[in-house]
């Protein structure tokens, strides 16, 4: 399993280091500092080798940066054989199913799922969707999709939210729409008609 | 990706074939008696006699045939991605007859793509050409009413619209335009605006077969991500200890567990009937991912 982080802080200081003047050491080495607080690797390959050492002392897990800024954004689970990649996918479809049928409230007509003992609702147990906090008082709903070949991904884009990339879309739209009625209203304004009326005398001659 | 069982029994891959059926698990789901559901569904009567290839003694796919592992091994070499910078002696790499799914094998989807592109722009665009000879008649027409030559008007503008609109300026300034340039006109609009629209179709239709095309490669190869899924939604602080590896006192997350279970029904042949439930014991089994 990998986690994916965002990285986005580590690259805006590593730009500023790459931008600084051959003389700067000191401000050089300032923001080296800095990528080691933020990074949550103090060194290459330590960061994994300490996890798994971990798990062998008991589970004694708490072994990342707690200062570290680069935050999970998700993770590439492999699976040993293609067979537990399809098994997955069966148990996300399943609970995909379910949780349309519980937004229609036709939950009540599949009888093969069982009632939560809470008596709260309706769900399906073991749902591979759901994801308990450490403290085991916050549920994560989790979103499980086929993986997109490594080199199709840019990494540096993790960290932007999902959630809000509408708002990005429909800025960037807004703004080329602009320009289009920009460019139309530039066209059709008197003075380009007089261009026009050059371009075509010109070709006359 | 090629959903696990649907080629059993396929002597291509030289697997022997299954014992069991899963085809008929999936269709005893339908009502034996042929009977109306009380939904209004009518529903298809199963010949369960026909699908208990189970127990059938005469059935081939359950005739034990051992695998052949040449054919195998074959069968994997043939379903690798392989690597651009490695020499393979074995295939057509670099002949100018290879197909398009062993380039894309080798060079991966775009770049196969592309010469498919090529084909169906060449003949697009040819087409293309036919639809437009009326419109390069008459702006020929027009260049030599107009006595336009390349010294005025440029080879690109005498073979586009602005050599007929040119003419009919200089007709309006003579007052000769009749119905009959007004049709040729509209003649001439309408297939640059068909061109358009058939430019647009293409692209859409290219769009799809890109698509369709990309499916078809990925179920002809098996590369990282047939085994590799993408999961969002995590808390920000989560560690690779937290998801893989239980806690004991600790409330098990279902991922962990679910994940387990998956792993143990495919390592160990477990088979469950009903629902797939996680039993006590198989959160314990460690494994690394």
């Amino acid at each position: 399993m990998v986690l994916a982080r965002d990285v986005s802080v580590l690259i805006k200081l590593r730009q500023k280091e790459l931008s600084t003047k051959p003389w700067e050491a000191q401000k050089r080495q300032a923001l080296r500092d800095e990528m080691a607080l933020v990074s949550p690797l103090t060194s290459p390959g330590e960061f994994e080798e300490r996890e798994y050492v971990g798990e062998e002392n008991g589970f004694s897990e708490e072994t990342r940066n707690p200062s570290s800024g680069c935050r999970v954004v998700g993770a590439f689970v492999t699976f040993a054989e293609e067979r537990g990649r399809f098994a997955c996918d069966t148990a996300v479809t399943l609970s995909v199913a379910v949780e349309k049928e519980t937004q229609k409230g036709l939950l009540e007509r599949l009888p093969s799922l069982t009632r939560e003992p809470s008596g709260a609702g309706l769900a399906v147990k073991d749902d591979i969707q759901n994801f308990a906090s450490a403290s085991g008082d916050t549920t994560f709903r989790l979103k499980i999709t086929p993986a997109t070949s490594p080199s199709d991904l840019i990494w540096a884009n993790f960290g932007f939210d999902p959630k809000t990339g509408w708002v990005r879309s429909v800025v960037v739209n807004l703004v080329m729409l602009c320009f289009l009625l920009l460019q139309v209203s530039i066209s059709q304004s008197p003075h380009s008609a007089s261009l026009n009326a050059h371009t075509r005398l010109t070709l006359s001659c | 990706m090629v959903p696990f069982g649907s080629n059993r029994g396929d002597r291509a891959s030289g697997a022997p074939a299954n014992a069991f059926n899963t085809d008929v698990a999936s269709e005893v789901t339908v009502s034996s008696q042929g009977a109306a559901h009380s939904d209004g569904r009518k529903h298809v009567a199963v010949d369960f006699a026909r699908l208990d290839t189970i127990n059938d003694p005469n059935d081939e796919n359950h005739q034990f045939a051992a695998p052949d592992h040449a054919v195998a091994n074959e069968y994997r070499h043939g379903r690798r991605p392989k690597e651009m910078t490695t020499p393979d002696p074995g295939s057509r790499f670099g002949s100018r007859f290879i197909s398009d799914s062993e380039m894309a094998t080798k060079y991966g989807d775009g770049l196969s793509f592309w010469f498919i592109i090529l084909k169906w722009y060449g003949a697009f665009f040819g087409g293309l050409t036919l639809l437009f000879v009326y419109f390069f008649v008459s702006t020929s027409i027009a260049n030599d009413e107009n006595g336009t030559s390349t010294a005025e008007l440029s080879t690109f503008a005498r073979a586009s619209l602005g050599a007929f609109l040119y003419q009919a300026h200089e007709r309006s300034r003579g007052g000769t335009i009749g119905n009959d340039d007004k049709s040729e006109a509209l003649a001439l609009v309408s297939i640059d605006a068909v061109a358009t629209l058939l430019v647009l179709a293409m692209t859409m239709y290219l769009y799809t077969k890109k698509e369709r095309h990309k499916r078809e490669n990925d179920a002809k190869t098996v590369d990282l991500t047939d085994y590799t899924s993408h999961v969002t939604g995590l808390p920000d602080d989560v560690t690779k200890v937290r998801v893989v590896f239980p806690k004991s006192r600790r409330p098990y997350s279902h991922i962990r567990l679910t994940l387990s279970f998956i792993y143990l029904r495919t390592k160990l042949k477990i088979t469950f009937k009903g629902s797939a439930r996680s039993t006590p014991w198989s959160w314990r089994a460690t494994f690394r991912f």
